[in-house]
């Protein structure tokens, strides 16, 4: 059977950002990576994905606002026919930076934003002052009509925050907001006092259940917390589950991928098992013939309750804590809170 | 959305394969693709709706937008999805 094509890719143009982000998976600093694609490669490379006939691209970072060359790198995912969208701090998004973006003809944003106040923003980003940037960004991204969503990483101790700033986001008009759960990778290794409980998740499920419900017009979605989709299913009216609810199971290596700045493709940002390097093979050569991306597409060689669970091909565990603790591609998500008569369908 | 039954299986393969779409290209999809499987079914004389029905609408009734994301998708469930996305304009 023919590979299906990647829904999503994600490009991190650039290892440089302006934030010290204390869970950042691509460990940014204050300078490019010294292999990093130059403007041909990353043109070859997104005209490749294209080719493997992809549909969205997100061109992230580091922060991609620090490379010089974005906007041609915008206008050209755009000429070859993948809907280009950007993951941004929004620090740099200034009333000019947005025209650019919007002439360079980028689809949407997605903001992230760690608080509802300025002290949690900051600390966790890193930088005093950033929170306020971020706000004057989110609103230039306002008034250049872009679509953008906001992005939430959920933290132990402090993830309630993320109801609030789902209601500012609300109030500016965003369209979705992406709640992500605090993996361990990258910088985040030195930071792992921000995993949330297994009990913190699961009051942050049923809160994302209650709010999605009562919720008419913006999307919820939640990357690394697949359980998420079985508590829909099991609460849930079938009506409202087929009409209201994004299932966000792992899809590392199934229907999404990520390269990074040198050109080396991972299942995920978070899942960080190199599947192949762009600059050794083209980028349709290692989606269709990865050995990691095979394993990680076969939901039954997964392991433990992952393996005996119906709810494998909807949810699957989060691939990425089980590799970020154990190292193993297939092994169960101890993180499940379903016992295992609860994950019979 | 059913006006009629479906295989228990089925029904769930579907809820599956269209849960990761953003809800606003869902629903229509859905409505279609459910409308031309019962349709189909109807036609055969079956008062079930079965794969091959979902199958066919999927191949020839999902909006042309939707389409290779649905095939893909019904794919990644396991039916037997043989036409090509040229075949099935």
């Amino acid at each position: 059977m023919k590979t299906a094509a990647p829904t999503l890719v994600s490009f991190a143009v650039t290892r440089e950002c302006n934030l010290k982000c204390r869970h950042c998976y691509s460990q940014s600093v204050d300078s490019p990576h010294p292999r990093e694609l130059n403007t041909a490669e990353a043109r070859r490379l997104i005209s490749q994905i294209a080719e493997a006939e992809a549909r969205i691209l997100i061109l992230d970072g580091g922060e991609p606002l620090m490379r010089p060359d974005i906007f041609e790198l915008v206008r050209h995912s755009q000429s070859v026919g993948l809907t280009t969208v950007m993951g941004t701090n929004g620090t740099l998004i200034t009333a000019e930076v947005a025209t650019k973006l919007v002439e360079a003809g980028i689809q949407a944003l997605a903001i992230s934003l760690d608080g509802t106040d300025a002290e949690t923003h900051d600390t966790f980003r890193g930088v005093e002052g950033v929170w306020e940037q971020t706000l004057r960004g989110i609103e230039n991204v306002r008034q250049a009509d872009i679509p953008f969503q906001i992005a939430p990483t959920l933290r132990h101790g402090s993830w309630e925050q993320w109801g609030p700033i789902a209601d500012k986001a609300k109030e500016w008009g965003a369209t979705a907001v992406e709640v992500f759960d605090y993996i361990p990778v990258g910088r985040g290794e030195e930071n792992p006092e921000f995993e949330m409980t297994v009990e913190e998740r699961r009051a942050f499920v049923r809160e994302y259940v209650a709010r999605q419900r009562a919720e008419e017009e913006m999307v919820y979605r939640c990357v690394a917390m697949p359980q998420l989709w079985v508590e829909v299913e099991k609460t849930v009216p079938e009506d409202e589950v087929l009409t209201k609810f994004v299932r966000s199971c792992c899809a590392a290596g199934t229907r999404y991928c990520c390269v990074l700045y040198e050109g080396t493709v991972y299942p995920c940002m978070l899942l960080q098992e190199k599947a192949g390097d762009v600059r050794e093979q083209s980028f349709v050569d290692i989606w269709q013939n990865s050995e990691v991306f095979q394993v990680l597409r076969d939901r039954d060689r997964l392991e433990g309750k992952c393996g005996r669970c119906d709810y494998r091909y909807v949810c699957g565990g989060a691939r990425c804590r089980v590799y970020a603790k154990t190292g193993s591609l297939t092994a169960e998500d101890d993180a499940c809170w379903f016992s295992e008569e609860e994950l019979k369908r | 959305m059913k006006s009629m039954p479906w295989d228990e299986d089925l029904w769930r393969q579907l809820k599956d394969a269209t849960s990761s779409m953003p809800p606003f290209v869902r629903r229509r999809a859905l409505k279609t693709i459910i409308e031309a499987s019962e349709t189909f079914a109807q036609e055969r004389g079956s008062k079930l709706v079965q794969e091959e029905d979902l199958v066919k609408a999927a191949e020839t009734k999902t909006p042309v937008l939707t389409r290779r994301r649905m095939l893909d998708a019904l794919a990644e469930m396991g039916m037997r999805i043989e036409a090509t996305e040229e075949e099935a304009k």
